[in-house]
């Protein structure tokens, strides 16, 4: 009788755990992303785009994105620039340009990255500034 | 974002297929290295036009597969007589193996597959199966449906959220918690409703 009772009862406790697991899980995941969102990193105009389109291929609208890592081959393809865009504005004489991380070309010409990050974002703004 | 992901990514941009099958391999392998917000900043990578989408998925599947196959071997074939020269073949004698190996054959989904998901389990997990002797058939068909699932979910979520996929992978792990629990929730409701009837 007690055993299967038991055996009636687990598969119930089960449920139940998993459920307030799950509840618990979903709440935080949905607070933690409506705190991101609300902070300004997912700045949509609606609602319901910003959660399911997320500005997909919008990058090429915020330059301020770009981060040390990046290749100068890949904003070329994001942000729809000519190949020697940065090689001319910059002066850059690196033969693995375009294939080249902005912190490889700040470390090689011995400069700070973060200024030389904030001129290749000026240099976009102004290409698509020129180019509307 | 960590160190150690923009060196990936900055890998993946120079090196593309290659990278992403290099630190997905070494990431089932061993490595603790975050293979899974990699793929998602591929698949990301693919909508802007950088990379190809169907490739970055078939890239990661493959890597994944032969850093686990690579695990699983390597141990089934010198895990045990590299033991016992070490001098520790006392601790894996014959019945605590064969124990062992009928605790993952009994439970292939549980072991195998949603060790898939858990970048620190799954590579214990191939080398608990190869040193056991599991039979290679079952390994194979669980690890294969299991990192299937892994690069789907984290090709998907990178696709979907796009040049956002950095602030999505936060919440990979929670959203993966989610869904397994929902869908062990859905197996044993529908083996209670099927029961009743």
């Amino acid at each position: 009788m007690k055993n299967y009772q038991l055996k009636t009862f687990w598969p119930w406790a089960v449920l139940i755990v998993i459920t307030t697991i799950v509840a618990i899980t979903l709440y935080s995941l949905v607070s933690k992303f409506e705190g991101t969102r609300l902070s300004g990193h997912m700045r949509a105009e609606k609602r319901s785009r910003a959660f399911w389109r997320l500005q997909n291929s919008q990058t090429a609208s915020k330059p301020e994105a770009v981060e040390g890592w990046m290749t100068f081959r890949y904003l070329n393809t994001v942000f729809k620039l000519p190949t020697n865009y940065f090689k001319d504005a910059l002066k850059i004489s690196d033969k693995n340009y375009p294939n080249l991380t902005i912190n490889s070309l700040a470390k090689a010409q011995k400069i700070d990255a973060k200024n030389l990050l904030v001129r290749v974002v000026i240099l976009i703004q102004n290409y698509s500034t020129l180019n509307k | 974002m960590s160190n150690i992901l923009s060196i990936l990514l900055s890998y993946v941009l120079i090196y593309k297929y290659a990278a992403i099958f290099i630190i997905t391999f070494l990431g089932a392998f061993a490595l603790p290295l975050p293979s899974g917000s990699v793929l998602m900043a591929g698949a990301a990578f693919s909508i802007q036009g950088y990379l190809n989408f169907p490739l970055v998925f078939l890239v990661g599947l493959a890597g994944n597969l032969a850093g686990d196959n690579a695990g699983y071997w390597l141990v089934r074939l010198y895990g045990l007589p590299v033991l016992k020269k070490l001098g520790l073949g006392k601790f894996f004698n014959r019945e605590k193996l064969e124990g062992a190996r009928q605790q993952i054959e009994q439970h292939p989904i549980i072991t195998i597959y949603f060790s898939r998901f858990m970048t620190a389990v799954a590579p214990a997990v191939n080398v608990a199966s190869g040193l056991t002797g599991l039979s290679y058939r079952k390994f194979i068909l669980f690890e294969f449906l299991g990192e299937l699932s892994e690069v789907t979910y984290f090709c998907i979520l990178g696709y979907i959220f796009g040049s956002n996929w950095e602030y999505v992978s936060q919440f990979a792990g929670q959203f993966w918690i989610v869904l397994v629990g929902m869908s062990i929730f859905s197996v044993i409701f529908l083996k209670k409703i099927l029961k009743k009837r």
